[in-house]
């Protein structure tokens, strides 16, 4: 192949790894966050300004969830978290029943749980 | 067709090895710029892509919605903007859903516990006092939350849990003064009329010591920029504690305790605590002992221009922001737009008192054209510096790190 063909193919070689591992090293680098993420993001329906809460996404045990955790917030406060692991969802559960007065049972309080795990779990 | 395996000039082994080391070359020289002149435009998170639904409630503007029972809304970051944050853009923070329904008429703030006379007051009662105004920040102690890494639960505000105005009211102290304060009185509390549906749970109550009490910039504000209280911000009266963070400064406040022991009540005992001075939260390895939060730390941000917008190249930019600390006021801001390496002084807008927001300016002139990764720093008059990175707690308070700001100069 002439030499000149196989430099223009080496250079977009190149420039495609170089991409590549460029983006891959931003999702590794746990750089400082910067102040706000793009206003661009904003979602507003002007046509639909009332407040509402969201519905629950599907999930296991939703009736459990929607039974007893919104009478105090909107699902709205879970929807607007980031992933979390088990742990830190049954730690957080277990606070709605010690410090404010969620009246579920021990076995409701895993469902309400494994219901967390499967709309906003992490590993 | 010749390929790969002739052997022309280039053997499959050579042209291997040259593509490889290339793109190594590519690899190290443009990654490393890149990272250090440009961050990534969104915060790095372990989870989905972070939740920017904006809700419009009665009396505000369209505002970032972390919850809306109870209303939990953010400032859009343009309203930082104007030294003083107005009022149908300030943001809201509510605990609990059961908002109250006010009748101005029958309203009484009682004050009582460690005094010589309880009393009670009427809104018209209290306007009829000799009123005094402050300007002073009321920041959420959770603002930021969402942008730690690693994430805690919580609120997830990025940095607009926050605003500046000026409170109109009257001194605590003096009505502490009227009903007679007993011997022995330690601190005080407040209860404000928010309430949940759950009987267990106990209304939204603080306390402060008796020394941040009797402060003569502590004040109940019935006034907030010159109008009524907002329903949303505490009508009719609310708690300021210029310098402290906002969980202090109680909503729709009706109640007053002076106590002769410190109060034990959840909000202060187990909710709001911070690690004691000299100790650090790091993932997986708390402080073991915390105090209630209490003064805000020094922070500084950019406002204008918009974050990731182009400006001029060879032409003199105006970079404005703000800063503020826990009331001693601002003494330097300084800006860099090398990434640390050297940093240069902001003037300083007008001086509204020690606990408000602090504009500062810097004009900027970008000499080449690329991706700038500006930061800005503020001390304090009494030299309180701000760390170079954000440090860790376990419920995401005190986040007070250099801020960063992303513009491309072209």
């Amino acid at each position: 192949m002439p030499i000149l063909v196989r430099l223009t193919i080496g250079v977009f070689i190149c420039l495609g790894i170089a991409a590549l591992f460029y983006y891959l090293m931003l999702s590794l680098i746990p750089g400082q966050a910067v102040a706000n993420p793009p206003s661009g993001a904003m979602a507003y329906d002007p046509s639909d300004p009332t407040p509402r809460p969201p519905v629950a996404p599907a999930g296991p045990h939703r009736d459990v969830f929607n039974d007893h955790c919104v009478g105090c917030h909107s699902t709205r406060l879970v929807m607007t978290q980031p992933s979390f692991p088990e742990k830190t969802w049954t730690e957080s559960v277990h606070k709605m029943v010690d410090k404010y007065g969620a009246k579920v049972t021990p076995e409701m309080e895993k469902q309400i749980v494994q219901y967390l795990v499967a709309v906003k779990g992490s590993n | 067709m010749n390929g790969f395996h002739r052997s022309d000039s280039w053997s499959r082994r050579q042209w291997l090895r040259w593509t490889t080391s290339a793109s190594g070359a590519a690899l190290l020289s443009g990654c490393a710029q890149r990272v250090e002149q440009a961050a990534p435009a969104a915060p790095l998170q372990t989870g989905p892509v972070a939740y920017d639904h904006l809700l419009k409630f009665e009396g505000k503007v369209a505002m970032r919605a972390i919850n809306d029972r109870p209303p939990c809304l953010e400032t859009p970051w343009q309203y930082f903007a104007t030294d003083l944050t107005p009022n149908d853009a300030f943001y809201v923070r509510w605990h609990l859903p059961n908002l109250p329904d006010v009748n101005v008429g029958t309203y009484r703030l009682k004050i009582g516990g460690h005094v010589e006379k309880p009393l009670e007051f009427s809104l018209a009662d209290l306007k009829k006092i000799e009123p005094v105004s402050i300007v002073a920040v009321n920041q959420c102690s959770g603002n930021s939350r969402g942008l730690f890494q690693p994430h805690v639960p919580g609120a997830q505000w990025y940095n607009g849990g926050m605003g500046n105005a000026k409170w109109t009211g009257v001194r605590l102290r003096d009505l502490l003064q009227k009903a007679g304060l007993k011997s022995g009185a330690v601190e005080v509390s407040f209860s404000g009329m928010d309430s949940s549906p759950s009987s267990s749970v106990k209304d939204y109550a603080k306390s402060i010591p008796l020394d941040q009490a009797q402060r003569p910039e502590v004040i109940l504000a019935y006034s907030m920029n010159d109008v009524d209280l907002p329903p949303l911000n505490g009508f009719p009266l609310r708690l300021i504690v210029p310098g402290w963070f906002a969980t202090y400064w109680v909503k729709a406040i009706s109640d007053i305790q002076v106590l002769d022991k410190p109060f034990d009540g959840y909000w202060v005992k187990s909710a709001y605590r911070i690690p004691k001075t000299g100790q650090v939260d790091k993932p997986g390895a708390l402080a073991k002992e915390t105090v209630p939060i209490n003064r805000l730390l020094v922070r500084s941000f950019f406002v204008t221009p918009k974050e990731n917008s182009a400006v001029a190249l060879g032409q003199a930019t105006m970079l404005d922001g703000i800063a503020f600390d826990g009331g001693s006021g601002i003494k330097t801001v300084e800006v860099s737009s090398d990434a640390g390496k050297t940093w240069s002084n902001a003037s300083l807008g007008e001086d509204h008192g020690p606990y408000s927001f602090r504009r500062w300016r810097y004009s900027w002139t970008p000499q080449q054209a690329g991706d700038y990764r500006l930061v800005v720093r503020a001390t304090s008059q009494t030299g309180e510096a701000q760390p170079a990175e954000h440090a860790w707690t376990r419920s995401g308070y005190l986040r007070n790190g250099y801020e960063a700001w992303n513009l491309k100069a072209t």
